[in-house]
């Protein structure tokens, strides 16, 4: 996805990821939310169809405890049956090793008499809880292996739109008449900004963006007063929506159309 | 009352925890779309939060619109409108160091405008991931307390459930203060999940060709059981865009 396309003008260089970007700028809601859930769609397709045996990935997920919550969800899909069946399989015998490694009592009892007396005299206590439960958790370096893939290339096309936001042919105009960055995706790249000039241009297009759609939400806040109601719906219509989208990223099929709804 | 919830939600399926918390979220955002949203208080917290995380935000949305739910947003977007204005650009600071990471790892330079990024950062949790919390913590010491109960207890109906998440059995572990506890917990999920392991195994068995004419029996759905055992329930919000 980051090789060149090869297009060369006024001694830039254009990579894949531009166009990516640019066109996402087209389509409705945070082009980097549509970007990721697009990378996440085909890494979880490339590690079903052709990762499921690979000692590597099998590993990293036993270190990972599993995918996290969204990407677990995402495996279910048409066909993959066996492919889940195989990876949920291998994660969840690792667990129940760690569980009987964590609950077996020790060959040789190292613990102090006086904790041995009390056991005979009274209840005995539980064992280490904290010990199993920390088995339990994702190992060192254990993160979910799309989220790993995705914040590659969240990094990359954020740096990418960073570049492409001054000097020419660049993304500006394309970035203000969009949804622009949803709030999260902004925190990530405001500190990938390198000059004044590209911070400058995010969140003058960000605030442009933004104002837009604070004036939308006036107009759906107007639209319910009685004296209003009767009014048609513009392209407010759907602001309640894009604000939700706006503050918090979504996490939607990176192909599926908008539609606009009346509150 | 969590001790009847729990036994109800026991009898159905996913973990009962997972399921009671959801069920305690649902009435958290109707309470705050229908009760709260002129609060002052909790419009302070939900700006100090910077919105509500994804997962709430969008189930805060998810039976349509509402003006409550259009004022929230519009406030805390306000708020971010502001430190967008009063934003300065602030270089990485300059060191050797920060050279050396970012030649050594180009993909990820050092952060610059820490500022900013605090300021657009939440300053306070999600209020109603803390609801959820409080709730999440209230049942499992009810169920702990429910397993150390010979008598009234609910070894026979966590037995016959699909057993806690992982993420709630590592919480409920860490509660366990005695051995009996610990032993029902422990005993109990592992014959939860060792029924769940031969059903993926059957699963496995049956994409063979030599057996894939076999009728599907109880393993069925038990991939999604699996998913959520060790990655929690699915988030079905309907309104996404």
């Amino acid at each position: 996805m980051t090789t060149e396309r090869g297009s060369r003008r006024r001694g830039t260089t254009r990579h894949s990821s531009y166009y990516d970007l640019r066109d996402a700028l087209a389509m409705r809601g945070c082009p980097l939310c549509r970007l990721i859930a697009r990378v996440s769609e085909r890494h979880l397709d490339f590690l079903l169809w052709e990762r499921v045996m690979d000692p590597d990935l099998r590993r990293e997920l036993r270190q990972s405890r599993g995918f996290c919550r969204e990407h677990g969800w995402a495996l279910v899909r048409p066909g993959a049956s066996l492919a889940v069946a195989i990876l949920m399989q291998d994660v969840l015998q690792d667990i129940m090793q760690s569980l009987d490694a964590a609950t077996r009592p020790p060959a040789v009892d190292t613990r102090g008499r006086l904790v041995r007396l009390r056991e005979t005299i009274g209840t005995p206590p539980p064992p280490e809880t904290a010990e199993i439960s920390a088995s339990l958790e994702p190992r060192a370096d254990g993160v979910c292996p799309v989220c790993a893939q995705c914040h590659t290339m969240e990094a990359i096309y954020l740096d990418v739109l960073l570049e492409h936001l001054t000097g020419p042919d660049n993304l500006y105009d394309a970035y203000v008449s969009s949804d622009g960055l949803c709030l999260p995706h902004l925190r990530r790249a405001v500190p990938r900004a390198r000059s004044q000039a590209a911070l400058g241009a995010l969140l003058q297009a960000q605030r442009s963006v933004w104002e837009r759609l604070s004036r939308h939400l006036c107009e759906v806040i107007r639209k319910n007063d009685y004296r209003f109601q009767d009014e048609p719906w513009g392209e407010e219509a759907d602001a309640w929506v894009r604000s939700v989208a706006a503050l918090v990223g979504q996490s939607f099929d990176a192909n599926q159309p908008r539609r606009a709804t009346t509150p | 009352m969590s001790y009847y919830d729990l036994r109800d939600a026991m009898a159905q399926s996913g973990c009962p925890v997972c399921r009671l918390k959801d069920d305690a979220v649902r009435r958290h955002l109707d309470g705050l779309l229908w009760e709260s949203v002129n609060d002052s208080g909790v419009r302070h917290d939900i700006r100090e939060a910077r919105g509500l995380c994804q997962q709430h935000a969008w189930q805060l949305v998810e039976g349509g619109s509402s003006l409550g739910a259009v004022i929230i947003m519009r406030d805390v977007m306000q708020t971010v409108l502001r430190i967008l204005d009063a934003a300065r650009f602030q270089p990485p600071p300059p060191s050797l160091r920060r050279r050396a990471r970012e030649m050594l790892t180009p993909g990820n330079p050092a952060p610059a405008n820490t500022e900013l990024v605090a300021q657009l950062g939440p300053q306070a949790r999600c209020p109603v991931c803390l609801h959820a919390e409080t709730t999440e913590r209230v049942l499992i010491t009810t169920l702990i307390e429910a397993l150390r109960d010979q008598e009234d207890g609910l070894l026979a109906d966590y037995r016959a459930s699909d057993g806690l998440c992982l993420q709630h059995l590592r919480q409920a572990l860490s509660l366990a203060q005695t051995s009996s506890v610990f032993d029902a917990l422990i005993g109990v999920q592992r014959d939860i999940w060792q029924r769940t392991l031969q059903q993926l195994s059957e699963i496995i068995r049956k994409e063979d060709y030599r057996f894939r004419d076999e009728p599907r029996g109880e393993e069925t759905g038990a991939s999604r059981r699996a998913i959520a055992a060790l990655s929690g329930p699915q988030i079905v919000t309907t309104r996404q865009p």
